[in-house]
Formats: structure tokens, sequence, C-alpha cells
């Protein structure tokens, strides 16, 4: 063969193609594209999306399943769900483009809710300094993408009975609640008579019902009160970890 | 919470600009990596990882930064940079050599076929090259840059790029790639 032909032999090699999956395959890879696989949960079966941005969606399996690549998900990123679902500390970052700046400001207080402790919808107004916008936090939450991990579950009523919820029905959220220890029934009985914030002589704080703060408390020398203003009146101080509304 | 995300996704942002990278450049990484490798498994792996890298470097770049940049030489880098990171140096040859290329058959029925084995087998004895002139091949007769381009792409003096790429072409077609180290001192 002369040195000519193989030149153009090895100009030839030029135009070899790649094989035609491995582009897709690249961008599931990098996480540019979605990619959805399925894990379990304390509600069941569901289905994670996710891309490089972190996880986009969570729905349950049985409804619709999501338009996404089947593919595994990012390295270590099905143990950090296990774990957060267990309330371990774990990092979880989350894709909330789309949406407006309301909505992810409530999604992202609504992060800041401790496993096993439940807030108000009004808290969270409260908190992203939009007092008067209670139902706008509800209607958020109830399209909160990515439920479980964005805890929408915790957020109640004010009168601590159970609302709305998006993942299932109350039934469903009821029954998160309890896998977290949260004792769901006690504070419907509070609720019922009124309670909204429970003072705790010791420490000279109030709480929401549920607080952490309290729980290293024996109950017989908590106070309960029906409303932040009454506890301020009598000289509690708002408890700086539920920040009770 | 990622603050990154600030509503919706305009053409710039890095997604839509690998994309586009990725349609624009796959092949030409893909024929790169299968000349220096030789294989056509290690060069969609090489091509992946070298996509991987790309786009873990340029997410967090501005559009400034993104247009800058000379994509080509850039990805041609990284996937140089990875194959000398994973190869040990004087690889075995891996296919039986010889007779097919060098006599060259006139294109039949089964042409494709026959393109695709022969044109194989030819990036595999490109990869059993010493690393130098396979660079070389790879880099000049393979992807086209001229001699200019190639040696400052590979940081060698011209000459010896010159004589690198005169070389490999002279192993190449005498056949004899993928003797010992010690046998190509000699030569």
């Amino acid at each position: 063969m002369t040195i000519d032909e193989l030149k153009l032999d090895l100009q030839e090699l030029r135009s070899m193609s790649a094989p035609p999956e491995l582009g897709a395959r690249i961008l599931s890879a990098a996480g540019v594209k979605d990619v959805r696989a399925q894990i379990s949960s304390p509600i069941g079966p569901i289905w994670v999306v996710c891309n490089y941005r972190g996880l986009r969606s969570v729905t349950p399996v049985g409804a619709a399943p999501p338009t996404a690549l089947d593919g595994p998900l990012p390295r270590g990123l099905e143990r950090r769900l296990e774990l957060a679902l267990q309330g371990r500390k774990t990092r979880l970052d989350f894709d909330l483009s789309g949406l407006g700046s309301f909505e992810r400001s409530v999604l992202s207080k609504t992060q800041e809710i401790p496993f096993g402790e439940v807030r108000s919808y009004g808290w969270v107004a409260k908190e992203i300094d939009r007092p008067r916008a209670v139902r706008a936090v509800g209607t958020a939450l109830a399209h909160n993408p990515i439920p479980l991990f964005i805890p929408c579950h915790r957020v109640i009523r004010s009168n601590w009975s159970i609302g709305q919820y998006s993942g299932g029905g109350p039934e469903a959220k009821r029954s998160l609640l309890t896998f977290e220890g949260v004792e769901i029934d006690l504070m419907q009985q509070l609720g019922r008579r009124g309670v909204r914030v429970i003072a705790d002589p010791r420490s000279g704080l109030f709480c929401v019902p549920g607080c952490r703060q309290l729980k290293r408390q024996h109950s017989s020398r908590l106070l309960e009160m029906e409303t932040s203003l009454r506890a301020l009146s009598a000289g509690f101080e708002a408890c700086p970890l539920c920040r009770p509304a | 919470m990622d603050r990154r995300s600030d509503g919706g996704r305009s053409s710039e942002e890095p997604e839509a600009a690998f994309e586009d990278m990725l349609v624009a450049f796959q092949n030409r990484i893909f024929a790169f990596t299968l000349a220096l490798s030789g294989d056509r498994s290690d060069a969609e792996e090489l091509t992946q990882e070298t996509f991987l890298r790309a786009w873990k470097a340029m997410r967090t770049w501005d559009d400034q930064r993104r247009t800058d940049l000379k994509v080509s030489p850039w990805l041609h880098r990284i996937a140089l940079n990875l194959l000398r990171r994973q190869r040990h140096p004087g690889r075995p040859l891996m296919v039986r050599l010889g007779d097919d290329i060098a006599s060259r058959s006139e294109p039949g029925p089964e042409a494709w076929q026959q393109r695709r084995a022969r044109l194989d087998r030819l990036a595999a004895m490109v990869a059993a090259l010493p690393a130098a002139q396979r660079n070389a091949v790879a880099v000049h007769c393979v992807q086209g840059l001229s001699y200019r381009e190639s040696a400052a792409f590979l940081g060698r003096p011209e000459a010896t790029l010159r004589s690198d790429v005169r070389r490999g072409l002279a192993v190449l077609r005498s056949g004899r790639v993928g003797c010992t180290d010690v046998f190509r001192e000699a030569i």
C-alpha cells in the first residue's frame, strides 16, 4: 500500500461516528437530562426524577409515570434519599427551576422544619415575611413537586388538625407524621381545646406543641396557652428553635 | 436549597450549551479516541469521560467564558490527558496485523462491514505506536490539523512533529507495529 493510500485511510478514520446511543448515555450520566428511578418510601414505592441540579420530582408509583430517561441515579443519591426518609442528616439538592420565587421561598422554608415536628401554614407565611399569604402558602405546598423530601406533610392547620396532603390524602399525611413520631392525636386534642402554644416556666420559653425543646421537659410542668400573645404577656419568650407564630 | 435555579431555563443555560457541544463534537472526539486507544469500547468510555469532565468544568462558567472557549482543542486536550492518565505506555497490540491493511481489496458488496473492520484495525495499529508518534499521527493525519497546529497542540517543535508523523507512517506501512519497546528502540 502506498503512503497516500495510508493517509487516505487515516483521514477516513476521522469520519467514524460514535455509536448512536452514546450521546443519550452521556446526557443522562452528566445529569443534563432528567433520569428517573423507583425507590421505596414510608408511603410505598415512589418515582424520583433528578438531574445534575438535584431532585426534580417525586410521585407515587401507580400515578402517571414521569417523563425521563430510565437511568441509574447519580452515585450515592439513593443512599442519601434513604437517610433523609429516616430523618437522618444528609445533603440533598433540589431543582426548583420553573417555580416562582414565592413558591421557592415557601418550599425552602418548609425544608427547615425538623423531622418529627410540625408547623402551621401561618407559621410558614410569617417566617417568609408574607404573614397574610396563608392560603397561598397552602396552595404552594399543595403543588410541592418533591413531597417527602421537602416535608410539606409537616405543615398542618393552626388548630393542629391535619389538613390536606397532595402526596396521597390526609391518611398518608397522618401515617407519615406517625412514622416520624409526631403525637398527632395529642396535638389534635390540644387543638380542640384551643391550645396553640405550650409555655415552660422553667426555661421561660413558649413553643409550638411537639418542639424538640419541650421533649426534654416533664409535661406536668408545662402550661397550655391559647395564643402567643398571652404567652408573651405572661412574660414568656418565643422559643428560638420553633419560633411560634 | 438550590440557589442556582432562578425560574425557567433559557437557551444560554449550560444544559443547552452542553447539548450543542455534544452534538457537534461527539463524532470527532470518538474518532480521535478510537485512533488513540485502538478499541471501540475504550473509545466510547474515553468519549463519555471527556464530555463528563467538560460538563463538570463548564456548568459553573458564565456565558462569556463559554463563548470565549475554543471548544475543539479543549475537548481534544481533555481526551489526550485522560488517555495519558489511564493507559500505561506500550500497550500490546490486540489484533493481528499485516495482511488486510497491506492487501487492500476493491470495495465489494459487504463494503461497509469491510471498511469498518479495516479502519478498526488501522486504529488499533495507530494506538500501538509509541506515544509521540501515535499522538502526532492522530492529531495530524486523523484529525487533520496542519503541522503547525498539531505542533502547537501537542506542545512540540514543528520539526520534531514532522519526524514523528513520518516515522509513524513508516511503521504503519511496514506493519511492524506493536513490537516491544526494546525492539522499537532498535528501529
